[in-house]
């Protein structure tokens, strides 16, 4: 989170959510990828587990306009916030939150739940868009690029694939195999399963972020048309995740 | 089956009553300790033991070399050292998580204070590595783990630039993951029941440097110990499985004496450069003949 956002928090906590927010995100037909997809779906989700009206505005240009380089962000009134962590704590500053029953102990396992996605899910999503090479070739340079002018997309797609590999590198991820990826994804999904223990939701009293988190993955990876489905395989073998997504599907973005 | 066959670990040098410097070798060793695996310790600390231009912790067995701490992990788990056996699928489960909690928040704060921080990294750590590994490769590692951390945090933070400003958002995060690991612990023994499992290990190894190693400028011991919960299950664990540490170091001996002697070498240095400066003077001035050996009349 960036000093301006927490400025903004402090700043915007008194005003009312306005009537107005919009959220930025790329298109979503012809450019999106898969792991901004999935966060942005995420925070979507969570804006309607809190009952809070905005509207989608994609833009080509969304990830250079956000203020952490990532997508999506929401503009409230003189505010602009990026991420779904940055969000969750802005609408909490308007005193809107989910996670009010919650004791400090099953606050800190939100947390950590919040964070295995993010290390887990997120890098193996970036993982199989930027360096599988079959997967790059076929949709991710084409979509990366289709916003840009015939020079220019391929120094774009190079410099933010070189970006994304130095992130993976740094973070351990780039140096595993294909193999290794959906182990760790497996693993990561069985743990979540677990937790989960056939309830309606990860937390007795009802939705929370990591609902909204989890759904966003794992809703994307479900949906994504990609040459290596193996993925999507993985997550259908685990069906108390697969209720959760169709769960949250229906009672939020069927209406 | 369990392998009879002995285990090799290849590990960075351990000082101030650590069982190595850096915290991936602190979790292997640590792991195999608990899991009673027979490992014979090589310490990487001279050229017969460097020879394999990879960055420790290293295991070797059979033909097999596993190159990072997970992997060690992972391995060993595999040849039925496993310490995480007897949680059930939900406590595994939330297990996972914290580890990867604790990796997310806790990693960043480590290697920005082994590294990022000037004055740790030049004054201390890097002085450290000099003395402790043979010539070209205290250049190489330290080099290296220089540029790692540098990369870490570009590729966290890419558009801040203000080491300030990171090292906010770092410590912020880390305050927020210990505070989550505290409540956590409470005031069992340690996270699972009796037994210490992989998170146990995941925080003693980057919780102990905080608390152990005397960097000069070291904001996060007095972040560790207002949970002093976290700070006495290091202690346990120290009192379980490194009973054998030396608690004073062998490097940072050298270190206080060169303090301690820090006014005496300037006066050396004064005298020496009054010495050089009279004698250039005065060569100079019997040079040109202000100066003669006889005496005027």
């Amino acid at each position: 989170m960036t000093l301006i956002e927490k400025i903004s928090i402090e700043l915007g906590a008194p005003e009312p959510w306005p009537s107005d927010v919009k959220l930025f995100q790329p298109y979503e037909a012809e450019q999106i990828l898969l792991p901004d997809n999935a966060n942005c779906l995420a925070t979507q989700a969570f804006l309607k587990m809190c009952q809070l009206p905005y509207a989608v505005e994609p833009r080509p240009n969304a990830e250079a306009m956000s203020p952490t380089l990532k997508v999506p962000f929401i503009k409230a009134g003189r505010f602009v916030i990026a991420e779904l962590e940055g969000i969750v704590q802005f609408v909490n500053g308007k005193d809107i939150t989910l996670t009010q029953p919650l004791d400090n102990d099953e606050k800190s396992n939100l947390r950590a739940y919040m964070s295995l996605i993010h290390s887990v899910l997120e890098m193996a999503e970036l993982y199989i868009c930027w360096v599988d090479s079959e997967t790059y070739n076929e949709v991710t340079s084409g979509r990366n690029g289709s916003v840009y002018p015939w020079p220019l997309n391929y120094i774009q797609n190079w410099n933010k694939r070189s970006q994304v590999i130095k992130k993976l590198k740094t973070l351990g991820w780039y140096d595993k195999k294909l193999e290794d990826v959906y182990s760790e994804v497996e693993t990561c999904c069985e743990s979540l399963q677990a937790r989960l223990n056939d309830q309606k939701f990860f937390f007795d009293h009802g939705p929370t972020e990591l609902d909204a988190l989890v759904f966003g993955h794992l809703f994307t990876i479900l949906t994504t048309p990609l040459p290596r489905s193996d993925l999507a395989n993985i997550v259908r073998n685990y069906p108390s995740l697969i209720d959760l997504v169709k769960r949250i599907e229906n009672e939020y973005f069927k209406k | 089956m369990p392998s009879t066959d002995k285990f090799q670990l290849v590990l960075f040098e351990g000082d101030f009553a650590l069982p190595a410097i850096e915290p991936e070798s602190i979790k292997s060793i640590l792991y195999c300790k608990i899991a009673e695996a027979p490992v014979t310790v090589r310490l990487f600390n001279s050229y017969r033991n460097c020879a394999l231009y990879k960055t420790p912790p290293l295991l070797l067995h059979d033909k097999v070399t596993c190159t990072d701490s997970e992997q060690i992990v992972a391995y060993l788990k595999c040849n039925n050292f496993n310490i995480d056996r007897e949680l059930d699928p939900k406590q595994r489960s939330e297990c996972l998580a914290l580890k990867n909690l604790v990796q997310s928040k806790l990693k960043p704060a480590v290697e920005f204070n082994y590294w990022i921080e000037h004055r740790n990294s030049t004054e201390f750590l890097n002085i450290w590595f000099m003395k402790c590994l043979p010539i070209p490769l205290n250049y190489f590692y330290t080099g290296n783990f220089r540029n790692r951390a540098v990369d870490l945090m570009e590729s966290l933070y890419p558009n801040e630039t203000d080491k300030d400003v990171i090292k906010e958002y770092i410590q912020r995060a880390a305050i927020d993951c210990l505070q989550s690991l505290s409540s956590r612990l409470g005031n069992g023994e340690f996270f699972y029941g009796s037994k210490p499992t992989t998170l146990d290990v995941a925080v003693y190894s980057y919780v102990a440097p905080f608390i152990k190693i005397p960097f000069p400028l070291n904001e996060m011991y007095n972040v560790v110990n207002m949970w002093p919960n976290l700070v006495n299950l290091v202690k346990r664990i120290d009192n379980l499985y490194f009973p054998n540490v030396p608690k004073g170091s062998k490097y940072i001996r050298l270190e206080d004496k060169a303090k301690t002697t820090d006014d005496e070498v300037s006066y050396a240095a004064i005298v020496i450069l009054t010495l050089s400066a009279t004698s250039l003077i005065l060569g100079f001035a019997y040079k040109n003949g202000y100066l003669t050996g006889k005496i005027p009349d």
